[in-house]
């Protein structure tokens, strides 16, 4: 028999997924790829208890580092779980790129191939200080020269690394059909009155990013629509602020973090639009699930966001946009947005696609295949040659990028 | 000796009053003589800016000088040095007045200082600088030509926001000053202590919101003031051996270092990118700190904090880390600034490049 290749999967909290999209994606790869590949995953002894931390889960290897994944500590917690797969993995895959910096001695001293998940330009993010967006910049940099395999999550993150560093990245999005489809029982109905009737809906963390108060804004001025809002208000000065000055309308229901599964999704699935707010960050798992719900999405108008839902969604500038939407679109044209958004998400939001796109990529890079760079080689023959057979304009191709 | 400080204060007293003077009615009539500043895409400022504090600098110190016992001695002790300088200075005046081609301004750059370096005022020895000493004549006349031109050019770029070529020009002369004391050129002293009052007076009226620019005229008068100054005293440790020749290396080294590393920087950086090294842009230290978010005022004080601080980091290094390991290390602290400054730009261009991109739809 075969040896099964090993594989570590680097940057995340850890598996059972507590937390966000990483951590879900690897919780999905795990079940999905466990059985061809011999998968490690590190976790953060931080947030697991004694009792929570098992050694193996669903047939992956867990590792445990004494750090936090997230934040500062992201750098040593990542770089140690990298300095630990060297050991004995065949393919790093590394989300995220707090460890970049050790990425060029790996790939210069090891024979280890590298899979890295550039995330969503985190250096842009305002919720970083400067020398955290310095190091990040620098990092991105370094994780996409010294990787054999860089993935974005989202088209427009491909055309930013093509124009930034000439190569060609593996778009990989996130799943959603771990959403459950959930009919209101007359116990939910009592709990949650706003289920009878119809609700907008949107859920996020509560940042600055995430243009929380242009959705707010826009709700406050229609006291005949009903919305429904998931976040962390208490959380920083931002959220406490807004909840002050938003719960005195009547139609504003502004509820704190549901960890329930079934509860959330009894609450989005049934609201009749969904608003994503988000601007950062590439493709939001949150928008993805909300698609798979058949959810009609109206969402803020980014590059990111008219990438995940091609362009067929409703998309917001300021609150006077989703005014303009909300009272302005038919009950048909929400429900033709819904079907849509759903057909999109079973072609491309399943964990089977993705863990299939994973799959196709990690033998890629074992078969040793170089980076492809966005510029066709026959570019790189010396123009004059070019000229002599009349093929100058060869040197210039138009790429991607420029046509969308 | 015993009216040596006298003759400083009233010289330098002087300098900056009769600056203050001047400088009024250059300005009124700067529009006339052609001496106006218009914004521009290099510019950081935003109306037109009468470009006559080089005038006044030069001007108030040297009728102050007039007046005292040590013209006469200064022009006979320094002919060259005095006649380059001010070759020079007519020369950036004319520039301001009208454009000149860089490449004839250059020639007549390396003239004057061929004249200084001819005249005996050239680096003879590299006082144990990389463990070299005593150097050929043609390597003296190479060196000299090489970093009076060099300096003479960095300054006048480094000159791009409002205080910071005026104010590192102020500490600058104000070292030079107390080396010339401690090495016995009195009359030199006097002279830069001259400048200095006449520089103060100009500062008044060039602090943000500047009223007047330095223009070529002063910088480059400046610039290839000090660099062969500092030549002229390192080389008098030859037969004066009151300080150790190590020490003024390092002074006159930690004080030309923030225009001369920097114009490297800016080349290095162009040509990294493609471009030409002399292609005009805005990556010069004064525009990676307003990058950061500094205005002009925190910017200048800045970059005056960061020599004065290059400036003692040299001195207390080098007692026990030698001449050549000292500026070694000034140099690369210096570099390891720029280089998060630099980078901190790179993010704010890719920043606007993406939230561009992000719009595109």
């Amino acid at each position: 028999m075969k040896t099964k290749k090993k594989i570590a999967v680097i940057g995340t909290v850890g598996i059972p997924a507590k937390y966000g999209g990483f951590e879900t994606l690897t919780e999905h790869l795990v079940k999905q790829l466990g059985h061809q590949y011999d998968i490690t995953v590190y976790c953060s002894k931080k947030k697991y208890t004694k009792a929570e931390r098992v050694k193996t889960w669903q047939g992956a290897k867990l590792k445990y580092i004494p750090l936090q994944a997230n934040g500062m500590q992201s750098i040593p917690y990542d770089t140690l779980s990298v300095l630990h797969a060297l050991f004995y993995a065949d393919v790093l895959l590394i989300l995220g790129v707090a460890s970049a910096w050790m990425l060029p001695f790996v790939k210069l001293f090891t024979r280890k191939k590298i899979i890295i998940s550039v995330d969503g330009v985190e250096w842009k993010r305002d919720k970083w200080s400067k020398p955290a967006k310095w190091y990040l910049w620098w990092a991105e940099k370094m994780a996409v020269k010294y990787s054999h395999a860089d993935i974005s999550d989202n088209e427009a993150i491909q055309d930013y690394t093509a124009v930034r560093y000439r190569t060609l990245s593996h778009i990989i999005e996130y799943g959603a059909d771990h959403t459950l489809r959930v009919k209101p029982t007359a116990a939910d109905r009592e709990n949650y009155p706003f289920l009878n009737r119809p609700y907008a809906f949107k859920v996020c963390r509560i940042e600055p990013e995430n243009n929380i108060n242009m959705v707010l804004e826009a709700f406050s001025k229609m006291p005949q629509y009903t919305l429904v809002m998931i976040g962390n208000w208490n959380n920083s000065e931002y959220g406490k602020e807004l909840y002050s000055e938003y719960k005195q309308y009547p139609n504003l229901l502004l509820l704190n973090p549901i960890y329930d599964q079934r509860t959330l999704d009894l609450i989005r699935g049934n609201a009749y639009v969904y608003l994503h707010g988000h601007s950062a960050g590439g493709t939001n798992p949150s928008l993805v699930e909300a698609m798979y719900l058949s959810l009609p999405v109206i969402a803020y108008d980014v590059s990111y966001n008219r990438a995940t839902t091609e362009n067929k969604a409703f998309y917001f500038k300021n609150a006077e946009s989703i005014i303009q939407i909300i009272e302005n679109t038919k009950f048909a044209a929400f429900r033709e947005t819904s079907m849509q958004m759903k057909e999109i998400a079973v072609r491309r939001y399943t964990w089977n696609v993705v863990a299939q796109k994973y799959d196709f990529l990690i033998q890629k890079v074992m078969d040793a295949a170089k980076k492809v760079h966005v510029r066709p080689s026959v570019a790189d023959i010396p123009a004059v040659n070019l000229a002599e057979i009349g093929l100058a304009h060869l040197q210039n191709p138009s790429l991607f990028y420029e046509k969308r | 000796m015993n009216q040596l400080i006298p003759e400083c204060i009233i010289s330098a007293t002087t300098a900056l009053l009769l600056c203050l003077m001047i400088v009024p009615v250059l300005i009124r009539f700067s529009a006339r003589l052609g001496l106006m500043d218009k914004p521009g895409f290099r510019k950081v400022h935003a109306s037109a800016v009468p470009v006559v504090g080089g005038i006044a600098i030069v001007l108030a110190s040297g009728m102050a000088l007039m007046l005292s016992s040590i013209s006469l001695e200064l022009v006979k002790q320094y002919p060259v040095l005095l006649g380059g300088s001010l070759l020079l200075f007519i020369i950036g005046v004319w520039d301001d007045r009208k454009h000149l081609s860089p490449m004839y301004r250059l020639m007549i750059q390396i003239l004057c200082a061929t004249a200084v370096a001819a005249n005996g005022i050239r680096l003879s020895s590299m006082h144990g600088l990389l463990g070299i000493n005593e150097i050929p004549v043609f390597a003296q006349y190479f060196l000299t030509i090489i970093i009076i031109t060099g300096v003479t050019n960095a300054f006048n770029l480094i000159d791009g926001i409002d205080g910071l070529a005026g104010g590192l020009a102020f500490i600058n002369l104000t070292i030079l000053g107390i080396l010339s004391f401690m090495l016995k050129q009195y009359a030199l002293m006097v002279f830069f202590v001259t400048l200095t009052g006449a520089i103060t007076g100009f500062l008044k009226n060039n602090i943000h919101p500047a009223k007047i620019f330095m223009g070529d005229g002063g910088s480059l008068f400046l610039g290839f003031l000090m660099s062969s100054a500092g030549i002229l005293l390192i080389e008098t440790t030859k037969t004066i051996h009151t300080i150790d020749a190590s020490y003024v290396v390092l002074l006159v080294a930690s004080i030309l270092l923030i225009p001369v590393f920097d114009s490297l920087r800016v080349y290095i950086w162009r040509m990294q990118r493609g471009n030409s090294p002399f292609k005009a842009d805005k990556t010069h230290l004064h525009h990676l700190f307003l990058t950061l978010g500094l205005n002009h005022k925190k910017t200048a004080s800045f970059i005056y904090v960061l020599e004065l601080t290059i400036l003692i980091i040299g001195i207390l290094l080098i007692r026990w880390a030698g001449i050549s390991a000292s500026i070694m290390i000034i140099v690369i602290l210096f570099l390891f600034i720029s280089q998060l400054l630099q980078l901190n730009y790179s993010v704010d261009k890719w920043n606007k490049v993406i939230r561009k991109m992000e719009k595109s739809d």
